[in-house]
């Protein structure tokens, strides 16, 4: 689980009471996931430092109008993901639209890649191309997107911690989430894929694309082989 | 004529196939339950989904190896996210700028 969202050891009180060494403690136990969201969403180190260097100074005004009906946490990822999408607006306003990832699940985009890469060994999804690979395929996700996944799937919080974090309804975070999900699903898909026909170990492919080196099974063999009994 | 002998019909869960003109042979079956099982696998690969739902994707899965690979791929995309080693902490010249611009200075030293 994320260090942000259960860091049991700060004092709320100490900070309100304006205990500079607790605040110390704080910003050093915050400031890696918020550092690296903002680093996620916008691409530049120097504007997600920016965005790390506001999010604190804020948190440390704002202190005082912290009431407790969020956790600690989720008020401050509140102010960082604010922060940082209001410079990604300056910077990139062609990036952030308010609908972006707020369509209906029924506009679902349908999985294209149909292949079970889950038999692949163990080792293969360990490698450090593989690790590469998952890292670069999350900046392909759009911002909003982006912003969910990492909350929930990288930074460990819940649906509602992730609401409450992204000033979002927990419909549109779980929207945000299955979209971002998928998304990554595909993009993962192609990668293992290949992985699969390096080994020569296909099985249970279903190759639904028809794309150059695919070897998409002949109808009635499929239906022999998963039709039902 | 049994159930087994129907022409094969384009998968709704395989957009592709359609597109490219490769036709992916698939047993007739509800399609609707492809389309509404789509918006329910966060919920399921979660384990959040209701139960009456996860009852109705799990004797799908059992009739569509497609929704079946969709399903196991993504909860394996979530997984291998999920064990993603954890990204290093904040670079120590940019916690050291923090710690100036907060005042903070003082407590720089010992992390």
């Amino acid at each position: 689980m994320s260090e942000a969202v259960h860091n049991p050891e700060l004092s709320v009180e100490a900070l309100k009471a304006g205990d500079r060494a607790e605040f110390a403690r704080f910003v050093d136990a915050y400031s890696g996931p918020i550092y690296r969201l903002a680093l996620r969403i916008l691409g530049d180190a120097q504007d997600a430092e920016d965005v790390l260097q506001e999010t604190f100074i804020k948190a440390y005004r704002h202190l005082g109008e912290f009431e407790g009906r969020s956790s600690f946490s989720t008020w401050l990822y509140r102010i960082a993901s604010n922060e940082a999408f209001m410079l990604l607006r300056r910077r990139h306003p062609e990036m952030v639209s308010v609908e972006e990832g707020t369509q209906t699940p029924d506009g679902e985009q349908e999985p294209l890649q149909i292949v079970d890469w889950c038999c692949l060994p163990e080792e293969e999804f360990l490698t450090a191309e593989s690790r590469a690979y998952l890292d670069k395929a999350i900046d392909q996700l759009a911002p909003a997107l982006k912003a969910v996944f990492l909350l929930r799937d990288i930074e460990g919080f819940s649906v509602r911690e992730t609401a409450e974090a992204l000033s979002l309804s927990e419909a549109a975070v779980k929207t945000r989430l299955l979209r971002a999900r998928l998304q990554l699903r595909e993009q993962l898909s192609i990668y293992y894929d290949e992985r699969l026909r390096e080994r020569g170990t296909g099985t249970r492919e279903i190759h639904a694309n028809g794309r150059e080196g695919g070897i998409a099974r002949e109808p009635e063999k499929y239906e022999k082989e998963v039709g039902p009994s | 004529m049994s159930d087994h002998d129907r022409e094969p019909v384009d998968h709704p869960l395989a957009g592709a196939a359609q597109a490219s003109g490769t036709r992916v042979a698939i047993h007739p079956h509800d399609h609707q339950s492809c389309r509404h099982l789509l918006k329910s696998l966060s919920d399921y690969v979660d384990g959040t989904l209701d139960e009456s739902l996860c009852v109705e994707i799990e004797k799908h899965m059992g009739e569509c190896e497609r929704c079946q690979i969709v399903i196991d791929t993504l909860r394996k995309t979530v997984e291998l996210y999920r064990d993603m080693a954890p990204a290093p902490p904040v670079p120590e010249d940019v916690r050291a700028r923090l710690f100036v611009r907060l005042d903070l200075d003082d407590f720089l030293v010992g992390k």
